[in-house]
């Protein structure tokens, strides 16, 4: 039976329930497309409610007879409401749906096909596509060894540079995001492509999408920083304005690309660096159509599926159309792919299987000033993303980088949210090398130096004034 | 594990003068400080008759490397401080004035002729207490000028450090030859807050 909403309201009034009343008006005002008619009869309801007594069925009927189409007198019980208030939801979004094919249909001929996507990704925004009608099964359910399961999860999670970092913020899991946020200058791009470096060299699938820069000039920094990371000489160590200036030596020329091909040997095709010339990704369905061919390629090459995606940096994605709709500001707009990625970390192209992502964002002017003051030093809080507020909410761990003006080659590592673990008293003081695309102590021996070697007089103090 | 190159050059504004009487000034602190168990102490009066920036410069690596950690610092005097304080927010060196309460490390150095007023001392004894609570270390630097009455002078600060903290006369310090054969000291008590 197609129920109307006359027919719901009047078997609402029946129930004679004020509070039942006003909840389910509420949820039918919300829900459902209503016609002037309708909206004047729950007016009406909702003022004789504040007078203390929903009206009588008889008085509605009557005052609005002409709109009574319920001939039959039929009445909906209690219980059955809902399922009639989702009977109509269902009804009104298969005419929407029809509507739109329709029009569609007519004016295709007339649109781009960037247009059409446009337009197909707004009709897949429909409640009778988007719902779910299979009922999930409970999470909640018996397992032989539920902490093992459990660790297995974080034992599978992804590196994120450091075992410091690590030490507070844990593994990044599946299902997860990770955003990487910093200021102009903070080494964004450097922290993000080293994760996927030493992910991919530890054998998970990455994709690396540069917005922010040419795949050339991050194969370039992905190079140096392999260097940089086994290397134990500093001489063997290659500066980013050598290759860029064309200064390197033949010897030089050829250990860059002895370590090129070692670098291609060692991470075997699983480190797909992709810019924006090589993908389309004006919509979230360009961007579907992207992450299936990456993870096809993975399933080609290296015989297993995509584990993480690095977005560098989402503002790049604010000249997009994302899901389709009319946004009123840039913000809704990257919320939107915020809220895109999440959802594809969960549920990676509806495959039910979960993934990474780890999100480079930027930070707002604000936070920056105030995390440069001495008191707050590199210690940017929660609110410090700039491009959207989704990403607070959105994010496992939020990783902050600033740059120490104060001390050379060092960089300040904050994690203001830290749902897996805890927030550091003080922000993790890092060495960094711009130079060699490389975060981390160098592993050179002999430039390292502990409390220990400075009692013992290993290394004096006199070297240290000299190195200085 | 710092880096050596680092932390070198993060301290490397200290050195001034010639470099091998740098070093050996430099090298006599160390020794001072390894000669006593410092790790726990959060301020240090020290009393000194010579250059101050080696001394600054031995503590500044010390506490990095038993930190394991690039400390910021910031140096500043005792008579610059009182003048900073009287200032009104407009006017007053804000970036230093930050510093002098939110550094890692804060050297202040003294002599007789910051002792204008007592609210110095007290000023002093209240930023110290303030950095303590929040874990920064503290070095106060009193310049010997009279060798007579400099213990005389300063009582009050002399005497908050003993009780809550730790004094060092470096003028009583023995060359760091004769000393490496010294055992380290053990947890000080309240007599032996006096080095």
């Amino acid at each position: 039976m197609e129920y109307t909403v006359f027919t719901v309201l009047t078997s609402l009034l029946a129930t004679e329930d004020n509070k039942f009343i006003s909840a389910k008006i509420e949820e039918l005002e919300n829900q459902i497309n209503l016609n002037e008619v309708e909206r004047q009869i729950i007016t009406d309801i909702k003022y004789n409610l504040q007078l203390g007594q929903a009206p009588s069925v008889a008085y509605i009927k009557q005052k609005y007879s002409y709109a009574d189409t319920n001939v039959l007198g039929v009445v909906i019980t209690r219980d059955a409401i809902d399922s009639a208030i989702r009977s109509i939801i269902i009804s009104q979004s298969q005419a929407q749906l029809k509507k739109d094919l329709v029009t569609l249909g007519s004016i295709a001929n007339n649109l781009t096909p960037e247009e059409l996507k446009i337009k197909i990704n707004s009709i897949l925004e429909n409640k009778i596509l988007t719902s779910h009608t299979a009922i999930p099964k409970n999470n909640l359910k018996a397992m032989p060894d539920p902490y093992n399961q459990l660790q297995q999860r974080s034992v599978e999670g992804l590196s994120i540079i450091s075992r410091r970092i690590e030490a507070h913020a844990g593994k990044a899991a599946a299902g997860t995001i990770i955003s990487i946020l910093g200021f102009a200058g903070s080494f964004k791009s450097t922290f993000a492509l080293q994760t996927a470096y030493e992910n991919a060299m530890a054998g998970k699938n990455v994709l690396y999408i540069a917005l922010e820069s040419t795949a050339e000039a991050l194969i370039n920094k992905l190079v140096l920083c392999h260097i940089a990371s086994t290397s134990n000489n500093r001489k063997d160590l290659i500066n980013n304005s050598w290759v860029r200036d064309r200064k390197l030596t033949p010897e030089q020329q050829e250990f860059y690309n002895n370590k090129y091909h070692e670098l291609l040997n060692k991470i075997s095709n699983r480190l797909i660096i992709w810019d924006e010339k090589d993908i389309v990704y004006n919509t979230f369905l360009d961007m579907n159509d992207t992450l299936k061919k990456a993870n096809d390629l993975f399933k080609e090459t290296t015989g297993s599926e995509l584990d993480a995606i690095v977005l560098d940096q989402l503002a790049l994605l604010k000249f997009t159309a994302a899901g389709g709709k009319r946004y009123n500001s840039v913000t809704d707009l990257l919320n939107d792919w915020v809220s895109y990625f999440r959802k594809q970390s969960l549920n990676f192209l509806d495959s039910g299987r979960q993934i990474t992502i780890f999100l480079v964002s930027q930070i707002n002017r604000e936070s920056y000033l105030e995390a440069s003051k001495p008191k707050k030093k590199g210690r940017y809080d929660i609110t410090c993303a700039s491009d959207a507020n989704e990403i607070e909410r959105a994010s496992e761990t939020m990783i902050t980088l600033y740059k120490d003006l104060d001390t050379a080659n060092t960089l300040l590592i904050n994690i203001p949210k830290a749902r897996s673990g805890d927030v550091p008293d003080n922000p993790l003081q890092f060495e960094v090398y711009g130079e060699y695309s490389y975060i981390g102590s160098l592993n050179i021996s002999g430039e390292g130096i502990t409390a220990d070697d400075f009692s013992k007089d290993i290394i004096s103090l006199e070297s240290l004034i000299n190195a200085g | 594990m710092l880096n050596k190159f680092i932390l070198a050059g993060k301290f490397k504004p200290l050195i001034t003068g010639p470099r091998d009487k740098f070093v050996k000034k430099a090298d006599q602190v160390r020794s001072v400080i390894f000669n006593n168990n410092l790790s726990d102490v959060k301020a240090i009066l020290l009393y000194g008759s010579d250059t101050r920036e080696p001394v600054y410069y031995a503590f500044g690596i010390y506490y990095s490397l038993l930190k394991d950690r690039v400390l910021d610092y910031a140096i500043t005097t005792g008579q610059h401080f009182i003048n900073q304080h009287f200032l009104t927010e407009a006017t007053r060196d804000l970036d230093l004035y930050g510093k002098i309460y939110s550094s890692d490390l804060l050297f202040i150095s003294l002599s007789q002729f910051d002792y204008t007023s007592d609210y110095l001392e007290s000023l002093l004894i209240d930023l110290v207490d303030t950095r303590s609570t929040n874990n920064k270390i503290t070095i106060i630097h009193y310049d010997i000028l009279d060798t007579k009455n400099y213990m005389h002078t300063t009582k009050k600060l002399s005497d908050y450090f003993l009780s809550n903290h730790i004094v060092i006369d470096l003028t009583k310090q023995s060359k760091p030859s004769q000393q490496t054969s010294n055992t380290k000291a053990q947890t000080k008590k309240a007599s032996e807050r006096f080095i």
